[in-house]
């Protein structure tokens, strides 16, 4: 399974692609929503890992130029999330993700649980 | 989440944190010519932000209480479209010092300095 994480933190973007490979994962990176756009058409995820605070484009403006293509939004996508941010977290979800990971509370098992159930959802 | 669970990507926390406050101490100097530079605001809260989850998940609270309350104030000033008060800016070059110590003594020790007095100023402002 693909996973593409549109992350700006080189922090996170290194720790979170580690986990996801470890687990059997194959993971691309994308520093903004706008090379997030690029990469989403070159790499062809199963599934998009989005942070909404960055720079050039955010994860707002990522979701707004997802909803417009036909096919990246079929792409499911979860947000990050963290705290002091859940009035963020459901302009996201309302602008199409379809849901969201703590991004600082680390629990691989679920981060593992939430994205294999979320691109089986888009399978069924 | 422990400490010791990340503790392979304890030289990435303590790069990427360099790097980040290196990045606020010039969004600073820019912040100090023209206090309404809404890209020096806008970059001071994606620096501030990303410190401080960083320091969330690698449980470095200090560091990390030190990062939220900075990050409030700008998420805040670049909502409003504020000038950034001269007493502000002034605080938070000291705060940078403050962090590249605490920075240091984490690489040194795996151990934060108090930041509490700092902080304690900034959440005043």
């Amino acid at each position: 399974m693909n996973v593409l994480i549109v992350e700006d933190d080189i922090f996170f973007q290194k720790f979170y692609s580690t986990k996801l490979q470890e687990a059997g994962f194959k993971t691309d990176v994308a520093l903004d929503g706008e090379q997030g756009i690029i990469k989403a058409r070159e790499f062809h995820p199963d599934l998009i890992i989005l942070d909404i605070i960055m720079p050039n484009k955010d994860g707002f403006g990522f979701l707004e130029d997802v909803a417009k293509d036909e096919e990246l939004k079929k792409i499911p996508i979860l947000v990050f999330s963290t705290l002091g941010q859940e009035q963020d977290v459901q302009k996201a979800l309302q602008l199409g993700a379809i849901g969201y990971v703590n991004k600082t509370f680390f629990d691989f098992d679920k981060l593992k649980t939430r994205i294999e159930e979320a691109i089986n959802a888009k399978k069924a | 989440m422990s400490y010791i669970y990340l503790s392979p990507f304890k030289g990435l926390y303590v790069k990427t944190s360099r790097e980040y406050i290196n990045k606020l101490q010039q969004d600073l100097e820019t912040l100090a010519r023209d206090p309404q530079s809404y890209e020096a605001i806008n970059s001071i809260h994606i620096s501030a932000h990303s410190l401080t989850t960083q320091a969330a998940i690698t449980g470095y609270k200090n560091v990390e209480r030190l990062c939220r309350t900075i990050e409030k104030i700008f998420k805040k000033l670049k909502e409003e479209k504020s000038k950034v008060p001269l007493e502000l800016i002034m605080l938070l070059k000291d705060s940078t010092k403050s962090l590249t110590d605490c920075i240091d003594s984490i690489e040194k020790s795996d151990k934060e300095i108090d930041l509490s007095d700092i902080t304690g100023k900034i959440e005043k402002v």
